[in-house]
């Protein structure tokens, strides 16, 4: 085989295991979703202050299509997933560093709304936020 | 040694690039912005690797013009978030693993560059989440993102393997004569 083949061949089974490896990393230490019926809290505190509370009873396995099925929030889907951009009707104002910060049970979510699992009695806070 | 950002004048000492390569690393810059705004609709696929690497093989290090404007113009365009600190280094890095490998000719290996970069890209914006919330932090993080990446990652193999080849020969053919 000449040795240029030979090379893209070796390049091509080293991308195949990076892939493969990262797929095996995903499915061992990604959270997993839960199926059923289950209810969720989200606490919305707005811009003024003002806190809203939202019992949502849902069969989405993440935190977006439970925020969504109630109409909760909109923004723009990204590399990165969705951006929120309004919640409760309330919208941000990216250039004056204004963001939605979402928080389960007080502590940063560490993942984004399309990626978080959610299960039977979460409880979340979206709080209007100024300043990166 | 010749210093990687000095392109040479007449006598040899300039360090101004010439009037032509600089327009053609400019448009470079813009037409990276410029298809990463049109295919925004779609998460994690687009050209910007490919055109990087493009760049990065037609002028080495002065790629590195092309791809500040283009992170420039994403930042006026999207905000000054984390993800454009991430950005500073990301893209960048593609530029640097293109002129210290700017010696392969084959599209394949590229391609599968172009891949491991769009595979890594998670990776590599999770390290400011390291500063800020730990190591627990940013491997989350990195996790949650993984399909993402795997996308990336494919598209960015394809998308090198069909235009490199053909997007280097118009830029060499119409946009580079008598440009050195």
């Amino acid at each position: 085989m000449p040795a240029a083949k030979k090379k893209n061949l070796i390049v091509l089974l080293v991308l195949i295991v990076l892939i493969a490896g990262a797929a095996l990393t995903y499915v061992i230490f990604s959270q997993k979703p839960v199926e059923g019926m289950k209810t969720i809290t989200v606490d919305v505190i707005h811009k003024d202050g003002t806190k809203k509370t939202f019992r949502i009873k849902t069969t989405e396995e993440f935190l977006r299509g439970a925020l969504e099925q109630e109409d909760l929030i909109k923004g723009t889907d990204s590399q990165f997933g969705m951006f929120v951009e309004t919640v409760d009707g309330e919208n941000v104002d990216a250039g004056s560093q204004e963001w939605w910060c979402f928080t389960q049970n007080g502590e940063s979510l560490m993942t984004g709304v399309d990626v978080t699992p959610i299960k039977d009695g979460d409880h979340y806070e979206i709080t209007f936020t100024v300043g990166w | 040694m010749k210093s990687p950002l000095r392109s040479d004048g007449k006598d040899g000492k300039s360090i101004r690039v010439p009037a032509r390569k600089l327009t053609v690393l400019a448009l470079m810059g813009a037409l990276m912005y410029a298809c990463q705004v049109v295919m925004s609709f779609v998460p994690n696929v687009h050209i910007v690797a490919m055109l990087i690497i493009v760049t990065g093989l037609l002028f080495g290090w002065e790629a590195f013009y092309s791809v500040i404007l283009f992170i420039i113009l994403e930042g006026i365009t999207y905000g000054f978030g984390i993800w454009w600190f991430n950005y500073l280094y990301v893209w960048p890095v593609l530029v640097l693993i293109v002129c210290l490998l700017r010696k392969n000719d084959s599209v394949i290996f590229w391609a599968v560059v172009a891949a491991v970069h769009g595979l890594c890209f998670g990776a590599l914006c999770a390290i400011p989440y390291f500063f800020i919330g730990g190591a627990g932090m940013a491997f989350s993080y990195w996790v949650a993102g993984i399909p993402f990446d795997i996308v990336h990652c494919i598209s960015n193999f394809v998308v090198t393997l069909v235009l490199l080849k053909p997007l280097r020969t118009v830029i060499e053919r119409y946009a580079l004569q008598k440009a050195e």
